[in-house]
């Protein structure tokens, strides 16, 4: 054995007139996890109906354990292919447990019956999904998650060695959806899996090998990190995403940019500076800029979220390389800002020894119009690593005519009634 | 449980129904030799062959409910009906009612197989397909039959008469073309466990090991044959088919190890008792007007008091 498990070679599928799958040559290693992605209509779940022979690819081969799969008799295939489908309408009411039985269908003859090792085979893949208890209901009786588990301790039933996936976990709320496809994670390496996603992220934690596929063909293959990337995403969804890595896992993840597109003109825009820090900015610079605010942010560290958010909507960043200090020119241009800025806001960021000079400059600058957001329900006390200075300086500004503001959309509404009394 | 009951109740029913007649006579009245004939020449063939019909229209009913994953399917769902209707109208029309019983079953049968080509593409047959088909052929072979009998003049009531289906005149040569059923009802058993499969659904099917195509099509073959000999012996009889496998869902579960000999059994039970009923009517009516007046309110009943056991 070459330890290749599926292999198609030239794999191609047309309905009619189109053509659905071409030239899908593809090689998955023994007990990988590999998810297939791509838009609606791309062919993923064709390749997978012709895998599982439900249709005939009119060209090129599939070969199933070193084994063309034509030479398998349909019976003979579903003792090595089991397949979970994305969701069956079960007309009559079956029990749960006949359902998982039926997993064994391939193993027996027409005369025969299911002896104490088929079922203790159904009792252990009903005890791997967690639907042993379920054992007695009917299959038209229970919740859609569960129905899914019970369809997968069927498959398992089966013992396959191959295990095919159609977007078994799409009709799931996101708890199941982990669940599932940790019941099937849990599978590797006895088990290969090939499965059909429609969520990048899931198909990003939980698989080995990601295929991207776009119109009948396969756009790319390889490791999540080296196929889910926002260039790829765009050339096969035609949607912009930002992918970034999960702090957790390492693995990448991504989230829609939802482009607002370009800020609305608005007459007599105020100037005004964000000061923020650690993801507290993101909001305010997010809404400021929708509003057709020009807006500033600074000194930020180069590493901050609220920077990433910065230069994403295009707004100016005073900026400093990871965990510097500020720096004298940086001071300079953070001042020279200030004096243009019709208005400044200060976030509830966490102040240490890097960043309280962005607190100190202010006192500079009297007569600025400054609003103070409070730190959504934590005590700015809290924030405050530079043993009290921090809290002393937001202290002094709010006496010297300062404005607390509690969200987003008050300082919105005070910035709107500042601009009515400018013009 | 179930099956056992029924079996015991079927032996009973058999006995209990060739003992109760029309003749309106004791038979403690009658010398030996009448009795006999009456019993043996008369009622058993008769109760026989309600008994075998039954069994065959409610296997076929409960292999068409499952192939087409649907408790509405019938043993006459894609044409069988009609076809059979067909073939004994001609043969009343201008044969005078000779070899009826073979245009009945060659009628049945060839509706059958004229559905499934018609929705054959690809070597495959869709049952969405094939359950539209069945009901176009239908419409056009009633359209036919309509108008047979609309030229038919004498002949109509004669038609009429065996499309509403019964066993007024059967004899011992009926029971013994009824009892071909037996063996196809026994394949029909056979495929229970590819039943249960394939009334999943089918792609299901496909990835459990199961031929779906030879399946479907043995499935089509035998329910149709059993169809056709039951239309030849006994003319169109309703209900039973849709009725009884229902009936038994219900009672045995969907699994269709039980439901088939579950059904076979009620199924013969039941048209024998309606035949019974039937003979000891003042006047004879044809058993299909007896099953379908006290199906079709029982079916409704079904439909909306449907709790599950």
């Amino acid at each position: 054995m070459t330890g290749i498990m599926v292999r198609t070679e030239d794999l191609g599928v047309s309905y009619g007139d189109t053509r659905v799958l071409e030239a899908i040559s593809l090689a998955v290693k023994e007990g990988s996890f590999i998810g297939i992605l791509g838009p609606n209509g791309c062919g993923k779940t064709t390749l997978l109906r012709a895998l599982s022979r439900i249709i005939d690819p009119g060209a090129g081969t599939v070969t199933i354990d070193g084994r063309e799969i034509s030479g398998y008799s349909i019976r003979e295939l579903a003792t090595v292919v089991g397949a979970v489908p994305q969701e069956t309408a079960v007309t009559f009411d079956f029990t749960v447990e006949e359902i998982v039985q039926m997993g064994r269908h391939p193993y027996l003859g027409r005369l025969s019956s299911m002896n104490e090792e088929d079922y203790a085979i159904c009792r252990h893949a009903m005890d791997l999904t967690n639907t042993a208890y379920l054992a007695d209901r009917l299959i038209t009786e229970i919740s859609g998650g569960e129905r899914q588990r019970v369809l997968i301790a069927r498959a398992l039933a089966q013992t396959p060695r191959v295990l095919l996936l159609d977007e078994p976990t799409s009709h799931l709320d996101i708890s199941h959806q982990i669940e599932i496809l940790s019941i099937i994670r849990g599978l590797i390496p006895q088990v290969t899996v090939i499965g059909v996603f429609h969520d990048i992220n899931l198909a990003a934690y939980f698989c080995d090998t990601v295929i991207l596929m776009e119109q009948a063909h396969i756009a790319a293959v390889g490791t999540p990190a080296a196929v889910i990337t926002d260039l790829n995403i765009r050339a096969v969804f035609g949607v912009d995403m930002i992918v970034r890595t999960h702090p957790l896992t390492g693995r990448p993840y991504a989230v829609p940019r939802y482009d607002p597109g370009p800020p609305p003109t608005v007459e007599h825009p105020l100037r005004v500076h964000v000061v923020c820090g650690g993801g507290t900015g993101v909001e305010t610079l997010y809404a400021l800029h929708s509003a057709g605010h020009k807006v500033t942010a600074g000194a930020l560290s180069a590493n901050d979220s609220d920077c990433t958010t910065a230069d994403g909507l295009g707004i100016r960043v005073i900026r400093e390389p990871p965990f510097a200090p500020i720096s004298l020119r940086s001071l300079e241009e953070y001042s020279a800002v200030l004096r243009t800025s019709d208005a400044v806001v200060v976030t509830g960021m966490p102040v240490g020894p890097g960043n309280v000079g962005n607190l100190q400059e202010l006192r500079n600058h009297a007569g600025l119009t400054i609003f103070l957001l409070s730190a959504g329900g934590a005590d700015a006390a809290d924030q405050d690593y530079t043993g009290g200075e921090a809290t002393s300086i937001l202290e002094t500004l709010l006496h010297e005519g300062a404005v607390q503001v509690g969200n987003v959309s008050e300082l919105l509404e005070r910035l709107a009634a500042l601009r009515a009394d400018r013009t | 449980m179930t099956p056992v009951f029924l079996g015991f109740f079927l032996l009973l029913s058999i006995v209990l129904s060739t003992a109760i007649g029309a003749s309106g006579l004791s038979l403690l009245d009658l010398d030996p030799d009448t009795i006999r004939m009456l019993l043996f020449d008369v009622r058993l063939p008769r109760v026989l062959a309600a008994l075998l019909v039954g069994a065959g229209l409610a296997v076929a009913g409960a292999a068409m409910q499952g192939l087409f994953k649907n408790a509405m399917a019938d043993p006459y769902i894609i044409g069988t009906s009609s076809g059979g209707a067909l073939g004994a109208a001609l043969s009343i029309v201008f044969f005078m009612g000779f070899g009826l019983p073979v245009f009945a079953f060659v009628g049945a049968t060839a509706s059958t197989v004229l559905v499934y080509f018609i929705s054959r593409r690809n070597g495959r047959v869709a049952v969405e397909t094939l359950l539209l088909s069945g009901i176009a052929v239908s419409m056009f072979l009633s359209a036919l039959l309509s108008f047979i009998m609309y030229m038919a003049g004498n002949s109509l009531h004669q038609i009429m008469f065996w499309l509403m289906g019964g066993f007024w005149n059967v004899s011992w040569n009926d029971v013994w073309v009824g009892t071909l059923v037996l063996p196809a009802c026994l394949v029909l058993f056979l495929c229970a466990r590819d039943l249960n499969v394939i009334s999943i659904g089918e792609e299901d099917a496909v990835h459990l090991g199961v031929d779906v195509e030879k399946l479907k099509l043995g499935l089509l073959l035998m329910s149709s044959f059993i169809t056709g000999i039951a239309v030849s012996v006994a003319g169109s009889i309703g209900f039973i088919g849709l009725i009884v496998p229902h009936l038994m869902r219900i009672l045995v579960g969907p699994d269709h190890r039980v439901l088939i000999p579950s059904a076979m059994m009620a199924g013969a039970a039941l048209l024998m008792w309606a035949d019974t009923l039937v003979r000891i009517l003042p006047t004879e009516i044809p058993v299909g007007i007896v099953t379908s007046f006290f199906g079709a309110p029982f079916f409704i009943y079904l439909l909306r008091s449907r709790t599950r056991t």
